[in-house]
């Protein structure tokens, strides 16, 4: 990550227009932000453009210009965050709030004899299905499907909501960021490709699946559950990120193999 | 010898009509004359406050498991809100649940807390550590519950559902629906019995927080379920 041809790339995918590298030098522009070895400059006739070394290597049609940082607006959820330390790639808040619920309460699925490729989402809550839904929409201008498995009980029909998106493109871009699998219950944070309002929107998607708030003895509290070890450990290290404090790892259940994990947040805030 | 086989035959993203498909093959390619029972676990959670919980049903006739695996998870699964993590299936060839055996009633249970909440301070407020920390400070013992709950199947040799929280009242409300539930569904008969697992000496410090003038400290159990 961070070198020019890959940058390039993205400014391919992402250039407006059809100018060519010509006519846009004839363009005037200002440049609002010189980080390290990077300057981004916007154009008078609307975009971006990224230049390293004095050398353009991408334009943009959306940039945020904070005190430290630039973030330009790349496809997919996708973000270039320039900064002095050079470039990444982070997640939308809103791609990240959709990898921590499919941490949580979904999973990618890519296989089988006729090659499925499939994200879905199981949940009880119409309303947390919906947000799925709606994220899915937002950052792959996709509509799920949103199916709902109902059984008959002795006390009437129970409902679970499972919206899913099939799409080769989607299965492939969200498992390339490592988020789930290949055990059905291990998930990983992309912490490499969150900045801290994308750590937020991670956990509260996560949250939702396999998190809840109680008070008890007196206080708040935040937990979150999972039965993989390693990516609470993560989760954990977000919260430290984010300048909260996090419990231990405190296992609740322990079978050879199979444990369930929780890490206990305080609150410090009434809520 | 005593033998045991194992499978997790489904877990969480898998599709909700598949536990009995796959108890049924597995119960097909290992279930030998030696077998005596099955023992069909499901480990789950209840979301709202944070519980942890299983529910476990022993059968010695293998052409009933798959259905009773079925109905099983779906009346756990439609229990407040749950999340079932896995299920498993336990091959065995001697009847292991006649090793459980509850027979409690909620009251001497509730009595077994105090008593045992009374003994936590007694031992632990000499620890060291923690003796060091409650200076000037009020003290929070929070120990880990196991409860046990047995059930009567005509089903099947017996259900057994393990709950586990810090906080009492939780626990009794989960077992007071859950088990409501197994019986309207029937799965079960009636409640024979509860029985708390562990005591003071299998409690150990698995964590401590000092907040202001309070300190939280967290009592894990050092036998964990299948020890």
């Amino acid at each position: 990550m961070g070198s020019g041809s890959r940058i390039k790339q993205y400014g391919g995918r992402f250039s407006q227009g059809e100018q060519t590298r010509e006519e846009r030098e004839e363009e005037a522009f200002n440049i609002i932000k010189v980080l390290g070895e990077y300057e981004v400059r916007e154009s008078e006739g609307g975009g971006y453009e990224l230049l390293k070394g004095g050398e353009a290597v991408g334009t943009f049609s959306e940039a945020r210009v904070e005190m430290e940082r630039v973030v330009l607006k790349l496809g997919r959820g996708m973000n270039l965050e320039v900064s002095e330390k050079g470039v990444r790639e982070i997640l939308s808040p809103k791609k990240a709030e959709l990898c921590g619920l499919i941490a949580s309460d979904g999973g990618i699925y890519i296989g089988g004899k006729k090659k499925i490729y499939e994200v879905y989402f199981d949940s009880k809550d119409e309303e947390l299905a919906g947000v799925f839904s709606s994220l899915i929409e937002e950052v792959y201008s996709k509509i799920s499907r949103d199916h709902t498995y109902s059984q008959e009980t002795r006390e009437g029909e129970k409902i679970y909501h499972k919206p899913r998106v099939y799409s080769k493109g989607i299965a492939y871009d969200l498992e390339d960021l490592g988020i789930k699998g290949p055990e059905p219950f291990e998930f990983h944070p992309p912490s490499d490709h969150l900045d801290d309002e994308g750590k937020r929107a991670y956990l509260k998607g996560f949250f939702s699946g396999d998190g809840n708030i109680s008070k008890s003895w007196g206080e708040y509290w935040f937990r979150v559950y999972s039965t993989c070890r390693e990516g609470l450990d993560e989760l954990r290290e977000m919260f430290i990120d984010l300048g909260f404090h996090p419990s231990d790892i405190h296992v609740k259940y322990r079978e050879p193999k199979r444990e369930i994990c929780m890490i206990l947040v305080f609150l410090k805030k009434s809520i | 010898m005593k033998k045991e086989l194992e499978a997790t035959i489904w877990s969480w993203g898998e599709e909700f009509e598949d536990v009995g498909k796959n108890c049924e093959k597995y119960i097909s390619k290992r279930w030998d004359e030696n077998i005596k029972e099955c023992g069909v676990w499901i480990l789950a959670r209840e979301r709202n406050e944070g519980i942890i919980y299983n529910v476990v049903l022993f059968v010695s006739d293998p052409k009933n498991i798959s259905d009773l695996a079925q109905r099983l998870f779906y009346a756990t699964l439609f229990q407040g809100n749950t999340k079932i993590d896995f299920v498993l299936a336990r091959l065995s060839d001697s009847i292991s649940a006649s090793r459980i055996s509850c027979h409690d009633s909620m009251e001497t249970v509730e009595r077994e807390l105090k008593k045992l909440g009374e003994k936590v301070i007694e031992k632990f407020s000499g620890d060291p550590k923690i003796r060091q920390m409650m200076i000037g400070r009020e003290v929070v013992f929070i120990p880990e519950i196991d409860l046990l709950c047995e059930l009567e199947s005509q089903l099947t040799n017996k259900i057994v559902v393990e709950v586990i929280h810090d906080f009492f009242p939780h626990i009794r409300d989960l077992l007071d629906s859950l088990t409501s539930r197994l019986i309207k569904e029937g799965l079960a008969k009636r409640v024979l019995g509860y029985k708390l697992e562990g005591g003071v000496n299998d409690l150990k410090v698995e964590d401590t927080e000092v907040r202001g003038k309070k300190v939280f400290v967290w009592l894990t159990r050092t036998r964990k379920v299948t020890d």
